[in-house]
C-alpha cells in the first residue's frame, strides 16, 4: 500500500465542500482557547476530533469527543484529546484537533467512488449501516453520471422506502441526493489519482439537510 | 466483412466431420453468390468447386478469407491474404491468446501484420460470421431467414445455439458475429457497426468480459438510444485484485458494477440463456407495450391463476375490462364463463375453439388494455388454436402474446405455427411476465430521458 495516500479527514472536507457537499461547519483548533472560540462560533453541542496523519484510527486512540455542551467544555475536551492520543502514540505528528457541529442524523446515507479497472470511477450509494453492511444494497453507476442516472440509482434500492419517508420518517430530498452523487461523481472524473472515496455517513438531517458526516478519500501517489 | 464478393477458405478439408468441410457446406447450401475459393494443397475438388494451393493461386480478386489452419501457419497465411489484397479475415483457429504468453505473443503479430496491409480480422479461436444479405454462413444448418436482429457472441456454440432458438420462436438475426479472443475487431466494434445498421433493429450480445470498458460503455449507451440491446455477461471473475479499504471497494465487484453499466446504458441484463431468448422472442415480437394493463384470456384455470400471480409478481397490472367490453363478451360467451378480466373460457374451448379469438378481439379493442395474453389451450388441440390465433391476431391493434402451461410437445405443436406470425410463445407465464416487465422498463427509460418511444422492429 506504499503507492497510495489518504487525505487528511479536513482535507478530505474541504474537497467535497469545493464541490457543493455540505460538511459540518467546523475549525481547526491548535489551542484550547481556540477550541473554545470555534465551539462558540458554531453553536453547542460540537464534536471535537483529532488531526494526524498518523492516526487513522482516532476513536481507538481516544482522539474524538462527542456531544460537547459548552466552549468551556470544548477547552478541556482539547486537552484531554491532545493526553489521550499522546499517551496511546507518543510519535504521532499532531496538527490540531478539529471542532465542529453536531448534526441531527435522521438517517445515515452512504456515497463512495470507486475506480473500476474496466470502466474507470463507479459511484456507490446506498443507506448506511447495516443496509450497506449485511444486506449489500447497494447501486452502482458508471461516470459520465448523468441526473436521471442518479435518481434511477436512488430509486433501484431495496431501501428505497427508507428515503421516501416510510413509517413517518421525513423524506430524504432526492434531487439533492442525486446532486451529491453527481458532485461524488464529477470530483472523481476530475481527479485521476483518486481511487477511491467513501462519504460515510453521508447524514440526512432533521432539518433537511444532507452533510457529509465523514469522509475518506484514498489518492495514487505518483 | 459482412458483404464479401468473394470468399476463400482457407485449410478446406473433404472430412466431413471436420470444422473446415462444415464451412464449405454451408457456403454451398447457403447459396453464397460470389466465388468461394476453397484453400488446400492436398485437394483438387470439393462440393462442386475447384481447390487452390493457396491464397496466392486464387484467379479473381479476394475480399475474405475464412481462415482455419493451425495457428503457426495463421501468420503466413494473413502475409498472404494482405498481397492479395484482402479486407478482411475471419480465423477459426485457437490456439493463440486464450492458450497464455507465447499464444498472445502470435497474437500480436498477427495483428501487426494485418495492420500492416490495412485488413481487419474477426477471432481468432471463433465460429465466424453470418449474414443473410450476402448468403455468408459459418455453418451447414445456421438459419439464414430473412430477419431483424443481429447477434454477437464472444462464444462461436453460443452464437449457433442463439440463432437455432430464436429460429425456434421465430426470431431471426440478419448478421452474427461471433468474435472469439477478439484479436483485432472485439465486441463493442461489431456493437457500434450493428448499432448504425440499418437492417438491424435490435441487438442481441453475450459476452464474457470486454477489453475497454469504458469505450464498451459508451458505444452501448449510444447503441440503446437507437435500439434494443438484449446483453447476457457470462463469467464473474474478478478482473483485478483490489485493495477492500471501505464498503465501496468491498461491494463493488465486477459482476456489480458490469450490470450497473449495463442497466445504465439501457440495456436489457440477462442472467441466463432462457432470459435471453425470451427478451429476444419479447422485443422482436411482442415490442414495447404502451403501458403495463393486461387483458388475460385464458381457457386453462391453472394458466390463469399462474398469469395473475405472476403479474403481481412483475408489477403488471390486470385490468379491469370497460363495461361494454364485458356486455360484448356475455353475449356470446357460456354461462359459466366469466367474462371479465380475466376471461375465463373455462372447459368451453373443448366444444369451441373459437371462444379464444372472439374474446381475444374484443379485450384487445378494450381502451384499458395494453397487451393482450391469450393463454394456450394446454394440452387440447394446440394446432387449432394456433391456426386460429396467427389467422385472426395480425387484426388487433394490440401486442399479443400466448403464455402456455403445456407439455413440450402440446407447447412446440402451438409455438411451430405461432412463430411464423411473429407472436411470441412462452411455455411458462411467469416467463412471459418476465419478458413484458423488461420491456416496459426499456419504455420507461426511453421516455426518463426524453427519447421517443422505440418504433419496434420492420417487418421482412
Amino acid at each position: 500500500m506504499s503507492d497510495v495516500r489518504y487525505l487528511l479527514e479536513h482535507e478530505a472536507q474541504a474537497k467535497l465542500a469545493s464541490y457543493g457537499i455540505e460538511i459540518p461547519r467546523q475549525g481547526l483548533a491548535t489551542s484550547a482557547t481556540a477550541a473554545a472560540e470555534r465551539a462558540e462560533a458554531i453553536g453547542c453541542p460540537v464534536v471535537l476530533k483529532v488531526v494526524s496523519p498518523d492516526v487513522p484510527h482516532k476513536t481507538e486512540a481516544g482522539g474524538v469527543r462527542l456531544g460537547v455542551r459548552s466552549p468551556e467544555a470544548a477547552a478541556e475536551a482539547y486537552a484531554e484529546i491532545l493526553a489521550s492520543v499522546r499517551a496511546h502514540q507518543p510519535t504521532a505528528r499532531i496538527e490540531g484537533v478539529l471542532v465542529a457541529e453536531q448534526v441531527e442524523v435522521e438517517q445515515e446515507l452512504f456515497c463512495g467512488v470507486v475506480r473500476d479497472p474496466q470502466f474507470g470511477p463507479v459511484v456507490a450509494f446506498g443507506l448506511g449501516g447495516i443496509f450497506v453492511e449485511v444486506l449489500q444494497d447497494v447501486a452502482f453507476g458508471v461516470t459520465p453520471l448523468e441526473l436521471v442516472d442518479a435518481l434511477e440509482m436512488i430509486r433501484s434500492i431495496r431501501g428505497h422506502a427508507v428515503i421516501a419517508g416510510a413509517r413517518g420518517r421525513r423524506p430524504v430530498d432526492q434531487d439533492k441526493l442525486a446532486g451529491v452523487l453527481l458532485a461524488a461523481a464529477r470530483l472523481a472524473v476530475e481527479h485521476e489519482d483518486l481511487e477511491e472515496l467513501d462519504i460515510n455517513p453521508l447524514a440526512a438531517t432533521s432539518d433537511g439537510r444532507l452533510v457529509a458526516l465523514d469522509c475518506l478519500i484514498r489518492l495514487r501517489s505518483s | 466483412m459482412f458483404y464479401p464478393r468473394s470468399v476463400a477458405v482457407v485449410g478446406a478439408s473433404a472430412r466431413e466431420t471436420h470444422f473446415n468441410y462444415g464451412i464449405v457446406k454451408g457456403l454451398r447450401e447457403s447459396g453464397f453468390a460470389g466465388p468461394v475459393y476453397p484453400i488446400n494443397p492436398r485437394l483438387d475438388e470439393l462440393l462442386g468447386w475447384p481447390v487452390f494451393a493457396s491464397v496466392t493461386d486464387i484467379p479473381g480478386p479476394l475480399d475474405l478469407a475464412l481462415v482455419g489452419v493451425p495457428a503457426k501457419a495463421v501468420l503466413d497465411v494473413a502475409r498472404q491474404c494482405g498481397e492479395k489484397g484482402a479486407q478482411a479475415m475471419v480465423i477459426f483457429t485457437g490456439g493463440f491468446a486464450e492458450l497464455g504468453d507465447e499464444g498472445a505473443e502470435l497474437q500480436r503479430r498477427l495483428l501487426e501484420i494485418t495492420r500492416g496491409y490495412g485488413m481487419r480480422f474477426m477471432g481468432p479461436n471463433c465460429f465466424g460470421l453470418a449474414s443473410v444479405g450476402s448468403r455468408l454462413t459459418y455453418r451447414a444448418g445456421v438459419p439464414l431467414v430473412p430477419g431483424r436482429g443481429g447477434l454477437i457472441c464472444q462464444s462461436g456454440s453460443m452464437a449457433w445455439s442463439q440463432a437455432l432458438l430464436a429460429a425456434e420462436r421465430g426470431v431471426y438475426f440478419d448478421k452474427t458475429a461471433s468474435i472469439g479472443n477478439a484479436g483485432d475487431l472485439d465486441a463493442t466494434d461489431f456493437l457500434a457497426y450493428m448499432g448504425q445498421d440499418e437492417r438491424i433493429d435490435f441487438i442481441t450480445l453475450y459476452l464474457e468480459g470486454v477489453t475497454d470498458g469504458r469505450r464498451f460503455f459508451a458505444v452501448l449507451k449510444e447503441t440503446c438510444r437507437r435500439k434494443p440491446v438484449i446483453l447476457w455477461k457470462a463469467g464473474r471473475s474478478e478482473t483485478g485484485a483490489r485493495a477492500a479499504a471501505s464498503h465501496t471497494a468491498a461491494l463493488s465487484g465486477e459482476a456489480h458494477v458490469f450490470r450497473a453499466a449495463a442497466r445504465q446504458a439501457g440495456a436489457f441484463w440477462c442472467e441466463s440463456l432462457t432470459e435471453q431468448v425470451d427478451l429476444t422472442v419479447g422485443v422482436a415480437n411482442i415490442g414495447v407495450p404502451a403501458g403495463n394493463r393486461i387483458g388475460v384470456v385464458s381457457g386453462p384455470g391453472a394458466a390463469g391463476v399462474a398469469m395473475a400471480d405472476a403479474c403481481e409478481e412483475h408489477g403488471l397490472k390486470l385490468t379491469t375490462l370497460d363495461q361494454e367490453t364485458e356486455e360484448r363478451l356475455k353475449a356470446f360467451l357460456p354461462p359459466f364463463a366469466t367474462p371479465r378480466n380475466p376471461v375465463d373460457l373455462t372447459g368451453a374451448i373443448f366444444d369451441d375453439m373459437t371462444l379464444y379469438t372472439r374474446s381475444g378481439a374484443e379485450v384487445a379493442r378494450d381502451p384499458n388494455v395494453d397487451v393482450l395474453l391469450l393463454l394456450g389451450p394446454s394440452e387440447i388441440e394446440p394446432e387449432l388454436f394456433a391456426r386460429q390465433v396467427a389467422a385472426e391476431a395480425a387484426g388487433w391493434a394490440k401486442p399479443v402474446a400466448v403464455p402456455w402451461i403445456a407439455s413440450d410437445r402440446a407447447f412446440a405443436a402451438g409455438a411451430a405455427i405461432l412463430r411464423d406470425h411473429r407472436i411470441a410463445c412462452f411455455n411458462e407465464p411467469a416467463r412471459a411476465a418476465w419478458t413484458i416487465a423488461k420491456l416496459l422498463e426499456y419504455g420507461r427509460f426511453r421516455q426518463a430521458r426524453g427519447l421517443a418511444p422505440w418504433g419496434g422492429v420492420s417487418r421482412v
